[in-house]
This record gives structure tokens, C-alpha cells and sequence, in this order.
């Protein structure tokens, strides 16, 4: 949106942009980085958005802060944050692993649901966060469920990730030639291995056998008042856009060099997914 | 100590980080007042802590310097909320070009006014460090010194429309690339047989010999001849800082091809010149993302130390 005065003399109503409010949060000494997207409509729910690993995070940006504006913009309370020791949040990374981070998404369920008035909480996770946001709704916190792209397990997370180790020290001439599982066999052996300007730990690796996307599966899909789950179909565009998921769908094929996609047009997934919140609402009787 | 700000700049709502001690930064407290603050800008598309956490890694040494530590998301990046185009090379252009030049310098005059600083160096990563240089030519006194990182010399060449752009190819005519297309087209195979069937690309070709004739021909005249892609307001900037002699910091990949695109806008990396507080230094073993091979830790040292030498507090 583009700020622009209003030339007449009509009160000018604050949009939702206006209203976002960033902070931070004390947690075990450190602070969490957060943004709360406030809605001018009446609210239907709260929604608390779980973001992608370290690594995934700045290439997700864009179109996580733009689907918490569009959820604020239908009448959802949206909050996102950093986990600790990642982007606005304080600490280092190599003192956190899959169960600080879910310790941080537990908190920040907890503070939402304090906010009043009372409302539904939906829990939406993107990669790792719908591996954190599956483990925290199996234990019985929030009303629904929303999942996209999650990694079969934290494990299949991290291996997959380790591909951006590879290709930079394939570039790099004088660096390690070593395989993902010779990596792996090093933070085994408690070296510390960099991966994108994170280091990754031994309890980053042990960690995360301890996660594995719908290990504890607590699924009531009928019924009013029921905790719904669901593991969102996302189309190529927005597979691409927010999980980096095969090409650019846009690029026509044999067109030579096509740009690459920063804001592309997600309303097709941005709408299939809310007609699934607006089902998912009616189903618990809270619309 | 990590502060949210929320700043209403330039008719743009800015979410930034400040980086300082838990104290009321006004001009009321003497002890926090005057002092010199460092404002840093991402790179292109990224959130503000950087890509691997670079810039908060780096803000939070300066703070432990006792330089209060600035980071902001430009219009419609990061959490600020703004408008940005669909695809990727046009934000770029637009960023190369200067558009959040504006938005820079009033935020820089905002945060001076704000928290009683005596100023402000400013700090870019790529896109950010030529909004950084482009700050240059306001010849604002609240600008005290550069850091420039990785900084693109370059203009992005975007279809003006997003409809077309989405299907049509990218022309990429920079003289240098054109210069390695060439050697793998003697090396391949489907290029001779092309050749041979008259299925010619006669715009690769003219492009390339069109530039060799004129690089050629300037050499004859002894003149340095700039690839057709120089961003020249930009050059212009850099030039000014040198001529201003405002202290700046270069920190750029030191491999072979970074070099020689360098030099090919004329300049000398690795080549300090220390009576104009100019210092460029090569992170070597890296990327342009400056996070492997040790250039984190690497690129927050130089930073730091350059900082505290020439501004110290």
C-alpha cells in the first residue's frame, strides 16, 4: 500500500497496515521478537502464524507478512514472530534447537489466547513451523490446525537444507568437499557446521529425531466444537513462492531467462485456504 | 537490548530495530546524547536482519562497541508495509535507480533529531549500499562515513511490463557476461551447429563486437570505456565520496570474477587509500552473501574495527 494524504475532508478510518505493532516479548532472558496485524472488522479468530526454519526465512518473507495482512484484512487477529536466536529475536543460534523453538511457539500461543475479547486460536505453520504448530495443537492447544508444506520430519528438514552447504562450497574452491551425511557425521561428533550464517549444532541434529510431522496425531474432523487439522494443498505458484517448490510456474516453457517472482498474485491460494478457515469456523459453531 | 521502532517516514511506515542500551536516548540525558549511530540497510528483498542473520550479527557488535545501532525495512520490504513490484528484477531496478533514496534520508534525519545523535554512517549490503551512496549526493552533515558491502555497480534491465515480463525472456546484454557467453560458445558444440544451419543469434553478436570495437577504440584514445549496464548517477556518487573524502568502508568478495567486474567500472578493490579515510577491503573464500567460509565472523570484525577506528567514542 502506498501512503497517500486524502485530499477531501472525509475522517480518515486506520488501516489494518497502520494498525501492525511490532514488540517484543521476555522469554528465559531473551527477547522475542513479534508483530501483532490487528483487524478493523469484527474479529472471527485469532491466527498465529509458526515460520519456516533459519535458513528458509528471509526467501519467505514476503509472502508470510503478506498473507497475515490478507488474514487481518478478513477479520483475523494475526500474530507472527522470529524464534530465539533468529532475525529480530535475540540470542544465538547455536543455543536453541526444535524444543526452544517450540517452547517459544507455546508462548506465544499462550499470549494470544490472554488477549481479549476470548476467541478461537488457529495455529498456522509453514515448513518447520507446521512441524513445531502440529506437536503444540497435539497437545491440546488451539482450535485448529493449518498446515503448509510440512517436512515429513525435522530431520528430512535439515538434510534438505544442508543442500545450501553444498552448493556454496561448490563454489568455493578451496572449501570441504563433503557429503550431506558426512556433515551430519560431524554434528554427531559435536563439531559445530555452518550452514548459511547458522551454526548448526549437535542438539540442532539430536533434537530433531524427536519431531516427525503427524506423530501425534490428535484428528476430530466432525462434529461442532471440534479441533480441526488440516495439511493445506498449496497450488504451484504458492508451492513456489512460499516453500521455493520446483520452478517458476510463470516461466513459459522454451522462453529463455525469466525474471524471478518477488509478489506474485497468491490470491488463488490465499482464498482456497480461507474458505477452509471460514469452513473450519462454522464447523466449531464460533462464526 | 533490542528496541521495535514503527517510524512514520516520508509518508512510509517503517518497522526498524534499534540495537542500544536500555536507556531513554533523548537529549535530556547528557550521557546518551551525541553520540554517533550507525543505520544499516538490507540487501534487495531481504528482511532486515540479512540474509543468515549478517546485519543483526553486526548490529549487535556495534552495540557492544557503545554505537547505538539502527536497521530498517524500506517501504513494502520486511514488515514495512508499501507496494513492490511482482517480480524481482524490476525491484531491483527500481532500487538501483534510487527509490529508496527519499525514504533514507529522512529517516536519517528523523533518527539524528530522534534519539540526539551527532550523526549517523550508514551501512549497505548491495541494494542497500547504493540507496547508502546515492544518500551521498544531499551532501546531508548527518552522513559521517560508508560502509558499503558487496556493493552492484550494475544497472538490472526489467521489462517496464509485469504481463509481458511474466512469459517474455530477460535480455542480458552485460558486456562481461556476454564476454563468458562467448568462451562457452567456442567450447559448445550446439553453438558451431547453429553456426553452420545460418540459426545465428545475430543480437549476441553485434552486442559483443559492437562493445569490443568501442572498448577497443577507447583504448586507442587511452579513455576507459564502461559497460553498457553502469549505473553512472551511481559512479558519480562514489566519486563524490572520495572527492568529499567522507571516511567509507568497502568490503567486497575477493575472488577473481568479483575483481574484474570492479574494475571494469573503473575501480580498485583491495586498494585503500588512507589520506581519504577510504579503505577497501576482500573477505576471501566467499559468497555474495558473505556468510561462508568464515566471512560472518570476518565481515562484523572489519566493520566494527573500521568504525571504532575512525568514529571513536
Amino acid at each position: 500500500m502506498k501512503n497517500s494524504s486524502l485530499k477531501d475532508n472525509r475522517p480518515k478510518l486506520p488501516s489494518p497496515e497502520h494498525m501492525e505493532m511490532a514488540d517484543y516479548l521476555s522469554i528465559d532472558r531473551e527477547q522475542l521478537y513479534y508483530v501483532l496485524h490487528p483487524t478493523i472488522l469484527p474479529l472471527r479468530a485469532r491466527v498465529l502464524l509458526a515460520g519456516p526454519f533459519a535458513s528458509e526465512r528471509p526467501h519467505r518473507y514476503i509472502p508470510w507478512v503478506r498473507w497475515a495482512r490478507h488474514l487481518a484484512n478478513h477479520g483475523f487477529e494475526v500474530m507472527r514472530f522470529d524464534y530465539r536466536g533468529v532475525g529480530e529475536s535475540t540470542g544465538r543460534f547455536e543455543d536453541f534447537g526444535f524444543c526452544a523453538w517450540l517452547d517459544d511457539l507455546r508462548y506465544c500461543a499462550d499470549w494470544l489466547q490472554r488477549r481479549s475479547p476470548p476467541a478461537p486460536l488457529v495455529i498456522h505453520g509453514l515448513g518447520m513451523g507446521a512441524l513445531l504448530g502440529d506437536r503444540l495443537f497435539a497437545q491440546g492447544v488451539g482450535n485448529a490446525l493449518l498446515a503448509w508444506l510440512p517436512p515429513k520430519s525435522a530431520r528430512e528438514l535439515l538434510y534438505d537444507q544442508l543442500k545450501l552447504k553444498i552448493a556454496n562450497n561448490f563454489i568455493l574452491p578451496s572449501s570441504e568437499r563433503k557429503t550431506r551425511d558426512q556433515f551430519i557425521a560431524d554434528m554427531e561428533n559435536g563439531e559445530i557446521v555452518e550452514v548459511e550464517g547458522h551454526n548448526w549444532t549437535q542438539l540442532l541434529w539430536s533434537e530433531a529425531a524427536e519431531f516427525v510431522f503427524g506423530e501425534n496425531t490428535c484428528t476430530d474432523t466432525s462434529g461442532a466444537g471440534q479441533r480441526l487439522r488440516h495439511v493445506g494443498e498449496l497450488d504451484a505458484l504458492a508451492a513456489h513462492t512460499f516453500g521455493g517448490v520446483g520452478p517458476n510456474p510463470l516461466r513459459a516453457p522454451g522462453g529463455g531467462q525469466t525474471m524471478r517472482l518477488v509478489n506474485p498474485d497468491l490470491s488463488t491460494c490465499f482464498e482456497s485456504t480461507m474458505n477452509w478457515l471460514n469452513g473450519a469456523l462454522v464447523e466449531q459453531g464460533a462464526n | 537490548m533490542r528496541k521495535a521502532l514503527q517510524l512514520d517516514i516520508a509518508g512510509h511506515r517503517l518497522f526498524g530495530t534499534l540495537h542500544d542500551h536500555d536507556a531513554p536516548p533523548s537529549s535530556q540525558n547528557k550521557q546518551y546524547a551525541q553520540r554517533i549511530g550507525v543505520l544499516l540497510l538490507s540487501f534487495g528483498q531481504q528482511p532486515r536482519s540479512w540474509v543468515g542473520d549478517l546485519g543483526s550479527s553486526i548490529a549487535d557488535r556495534l552495540h557492544a562497541r557503545g554505537y547505538p545501532t539502527f536497521r530498517f525495512d524500506m517501504p513494502g520490504l520486511g514488515d514495512s508495509p508499501g507496494e513492490i513490484p511482482v517480480h524481482l528484477e524490476e525491484l531491483w531496478r527500481d532500487i538501483l535507480l534510487g527509490a529508496h533514496e527519499r525514504p533514507l534520508l529522512a529517516l536519517c534525519e528523523d533518527l539524528v533529531r530522534r534519539f540526539s545523535l551527532k550523526g549517523l554512517i550508514i551501512g549497505g549490503f548491495c541494494g542497500g549500499a547504493v540507496t547508502a551512496l546515492f544518500a551521498v549526493n544531499a551532501r546531508s552533515q548527518l552522513i559521517l562515513g560508508l560502509v558499503l558491502l558487496e556493493p552492484e555497480m550494475a544497472l538490472v534491465r526489467a521489462g517496464s511490463s509485469a504481463a509481458t515480463a511474466a512469459s517474455a525472456p530477460l535480455t542480458v546484454d552485460f558486456f562481461q557476461e556476454r564476454v563468458d557467453l562467448f568462451w562457452q560458445r567456442l567450447r559448445s558444440p550446439g553453438s558451431w551447429r547453429r553456426l553452420f544451419t545460418a540459426k545465428v543469434d545475430f543480437k549476441f553478436w553485434y552486442g559483443l563486437l559492437d562493445a569490443a570495437a568501442r572498448k577497443l577504440s577507447a583504448s586507442g584514445r587511452r579513455t576507459k570505456v564502461l559497460p553498457h549496464e553502469t549505473n553512472h548517477r551511481l559512479l558519480a556518487s562514489w566519486h563524490l565520496a572520495r572527492k568529499r573524502r567522507l571516511p567509507t568502508l568497502v568490503l567486497s568478495v575477493g575472488s577473481a570474477n568479483r575483481s574484474k567486474y570492479y574494475r571494469a567500472y573503473g575501480l580498485q578493490p583491495g586498494v585503500s587509500d588512507e589520506k581519504s579515510a577510504f579503505r577497501w577491503v576482500e573477505i576471501p573464500n566467499t559468497t555474495h552473501a558473505m556468510l561462508t567460509g568464515g566471512a560472518k565472523n570476518a565481515v562484523g570484525k572489519h566493520f566494527e574495527n573500521w568504525v571504532a577506528e575512525n568514529f571513536p567514542q
